[in-house]
């Protein structure tokens, strides 16, 4: 019975040491931040947020400059293409096509043949061209939402 | 802060409330202080990690790209250590080592990593005004406490990183065992294993300069 007891009291004296001992560490390991933190915190947030508001409103604006310049650019591009490549088609088209594709037939782009596609030096010039500013469109963009982090980024 | 406020908080912010914001910072900002220090140990660096990190923070909800899978707090922590930890890589050159104790085979003893370090000096000419604040407990009372509160903080300061951390995560920023084995990658058994050794150890260093009535008295 003595002992049962003593061993309850050592167990709640040692319960007790380990309470002090956690908020002895609590109490230490704690840090209170500056009072600055805060607010360097908040002026970054609210010039990001500011930033986004404008750009946003940037960002439409340049794309719609952006798609009328491409629209206008691909326009002529398909002009001049028509003009300037249509005479020297069947030349160019058949060197290029005899040089570089010699065994077209016996290609894998056979298959495109009988799939109703017409292998023609003029798709791929216009394939080139669309791929061109569809990369270009997308870099823009890209380039666009980069630029506003980068004036609060330190 | 409760998780039911803090999801209305993120809503707002999601929708550009920046003053919802400044509730999250104001609540998590010492607890986040307190963790990015315990990495970076120098308050310069450590002010301009939690910056960065709560930047990151506000710009992943604005994002929506909080998932609600886990506690908000947990959320926070784990953006606030990620981004102490590159920062320590990127001013110290050198990756952040919270997983192996760094010991010498030959003559390590068990515990030793966690008293290497720790070089306790009783501070003399501790004055009244020095207690001035607390007139309740005798002079003699306000010397040992503020001796315990030494030893605690040298203690604490000494312990290598891997020991630190796992406390700070666990009892301030009051992260469950699995919560933390998850972040840093380590087995549960393992955290539970070193906290309970860091304890011990403080235990043993305290009782070794204080009988046990006389820590028992701060019950």
């Amino acid at each position: 019975m003595y002992n049962t007891f003593n061993t309850l009291i050592m167990e709640n004296k040692n319960f007790n040491i380990e309470k002090i001992i956690e908020s002895k560490i609590k109490i230490q390991l704690f840090e209170t931040s500056p009072p600055e933190v805060e607010e360097k915190i908040m002026e970054k947030v609210e010039l990001a947020e500011k930033f986004q508001i404008e750009d946003v409103k940037a960002n439409r604006l340049v794309k719609k400059i952006t798609l009328f310049v491409i629209g206008f650019l691909g326009l002529i591009t398909l002009v001049i293409s028509y003009f300037l490549i249509q005479p020297a088609e069947e030349t160019v088209q058949k060197t290029i096509i005899d040089n570089i594709f010699i065994d077209i037939n016996n290609t894998g782009l056979r298959f495109l043949e009988i799939l109703g596609f017409k292998f023609s030096f003029e798709y791929f010039f216009y394939g080139a061209i669309i791929l061109i500013l569809v990369i270009l469109f997308g870099s823009l963009d890209r380039i666009i939402i980069k630029r506003a982090p980068s004036k609060f980024q330190k | 802060m409760n998780q039911e406020t803090d999801i209305i908080a993120i809503k707002k912010i999601s929708e550009g409330d920046t003053e919802a914001f400044r509730e999250i910072v104001n609540t998590y900002k010492d607890k986040a202080y307190s963790l990015t220090y315990r990495i970076l140990k120098n308050k310069d660096d450590t002010n301009d990690s939690l910056q960065d990190a709560f930047f990151k923070i506000y710009s992943l909800i604005k994002e929506k790209k909080f998932e609600y899978k886990s506690k908000f707090s947990t959320y926070i922590y784990t953006v606030v250590y990620n981004t102490a930890i590159d920062n320590y890589r990127r001013l110290y050159s050198r990756k952040l080592n919270i997983v192996s104790i760094n010991i010498n085979e030959y003559n390590y003893r068990d515990g030793d990593e966690l008293t290497k370090n720790f070089k306790y000096e009783s501070k003399a000419g501790i004055t009244e005004t020095t207690y001035a604040a607390d007139d309740k407990l005798s002079t003699e009372e306000k010397h040992r406490e503020q001796e315990i509160n030494s030893i605690v903080s040298e203690y604490l300061n000494s312990i290598p990183i891997n020991y630190s951390l796992i406390l700070n995560l666990f009892y301030i920023n009051e992260m469950s065992i699995k919560e933390i084995s998850e972040l840093l990658k380590i087995p549960e058994g393992t955290i539970k294993n070193r906290i309970f050794r860091a304890k011990e150890k403080l235990k043993e260093i305290l009782l070794k300069r204080f009988k046990e009535e006389e820590l028992m008295e701060y019950v």
